[in-house]
């Protein structure tokens, strides 16, 4: 494996691993916010600081897709579609699961 | 066309200004929300001509002190504040949330502010009390001797009520005084009669303060325009890179 596949290895883990955390944190919290806002259960003590978690963590999922797009060449609207993908629930499983079809191919 | 401005590039040169500078606006809103009051502790009388100075703005060490002061009733400059409950405190935003709808504790009517002229002529503006049928509340009229506290207008910065209720500012009562009005107003201990006693926003001098929430939020939106300004430059880049590409490859098959 040369450096630039290593590169690309690299890139593509670390967009599998911000997808899924973002997706699950997204999830957990979604289902915390029906229970709060819809059903009116009171807010867990650490339900304002997850949403912040998700926060920070959401920009750093958006340089991993950027990185991977820069490889792959996506254009720009499938580079913002699939950014966008980390503040739908469900969405970034989805995403992810096409992306690593494309990697196959790619490679 | 010079490298520099091609079309492509003038493009996302626009698009990342503009995204940077969305993300700081939106770093500065947060910012601006995160300033809030905290209450310190406070409960030693004062005499109002050393809280409330004529002519000048309400020191914030005056707000929330407990006071006496003496007039007379100008019952043709009543204010009535619809929107409001007893309890002052309860109708102000303090958390991102509240700014949706926030639901009373209690129930909704109207606050009573009457004018109050002091021996020295100017007017103070006095909240008298809450009531949910405003119109059978009577005019007040003679000289009395009202204890309270003294209140900030409800315009200063910080300070923000929920369900769009219209802020009693100095300037309300400016407008309702035929002579010179004191900054803030008094909200009366005792209630009077047909009226509920108002718990006042401030029970003791406030200091400036952090929401911590909205401060998380501010470098939240800052760290995002760390991470768009990077992706412009990695952009910006390699738009260079392709229109050098571009006008290599142009020069070599102008040789051929």
């Amino acid at each position: 494996m040369n450096n630039n596949q290593m590169d690309f290895a690299k890139q593509w883990m670390f967009y599998r691993i911000m997808a899924l955390v973002v997706g699950t944190v997204l999830v957990v919290l979604s289902l915390f916010l029906v229970s709060v806002r819809v059903i009116g259960n009171p807010e867990p003590s650490f339900y304002a600081a997850a949403w912040m978690a998700h926060g920070y963590l959401f920009p750093i999922y958006v340089v991993a897709t950027f990185m991977l797009s820069t490889k792959l060449q996506w254009s720009f609207t499938k580079t913002t579609l699939i950014m966008l993908a980390g503040t739908v629930p469900l969405m970034s499983f989805f995403t992810e699961r096409r992306v690593a079809k494309e990697v196959a191919d790619f490679s | 066309m010079n490298r520099h401005f091609t079309a492509r590039l003038i493009s996302t040169h626009a698009l990342g200004l503009l995204s940077v500078l969305a993300c700081l606006v939106l770093a500065n809103w947060q910012w601006e929300r995160a300033q809030v009051y905290v209450a310190e502790n406070s409960s030693i009388q004062k005499s109002f001509s050393e809280l409330s100075p004529l002519r000048d703005y309400l020191p914030i060490s005056s707000v929330g002190v407990p006071t006496n002061v003496s007039g007379t009733w100008q019952p043709s400059e009543r204010i009535v504040l619809p929107g409001r409950i007893a309890n002052g405190a309860g109708m102000v935003i303090t958390t991102a949330e509240q700014e949706v709808a926030t639901e009373f504790v209690g129930p909704t009517g109207s606050w009573i502010l009457d004018i109050l002229e002091l021996a020295d002529g100017s007017s103070l503006g006095v909240v008298r009390g809450f009531t949910e049928n405003a119109e059978l509340v009577p005019l007040v009229t003679g000289s009395e001797t009202i204890s309270g506290v003294m209140q900030p207008s409800e315009d200063v910065p910080g300070l923000e009520l929920a369900n769009g209720i219209i802020p009693l500012t100095t300037n309300m009562i400016v407008e309702n005084s035929r002579t010179i009005a004191h900054d803030g107003y008094l909200v009366a201990n005792s209630s009077s009669p047909g009226l509920i006693a108002v718990q006042p926003i401030f029970k003791e001098p406030p200091v400036q303060g952090l929401n911590w929430r909205n401060v998380a939020y501010t470098f939240n939106w800052i760290f995002f325009a760390v991470i768009v300004g990077l992706m412009w430059v990695r952009v910006a880049k390699d738009e260079l890179q392709v229109a050098q590409l571009e006008r290599i490859t142009g020069d070599l098959s102008h040789e051929q």
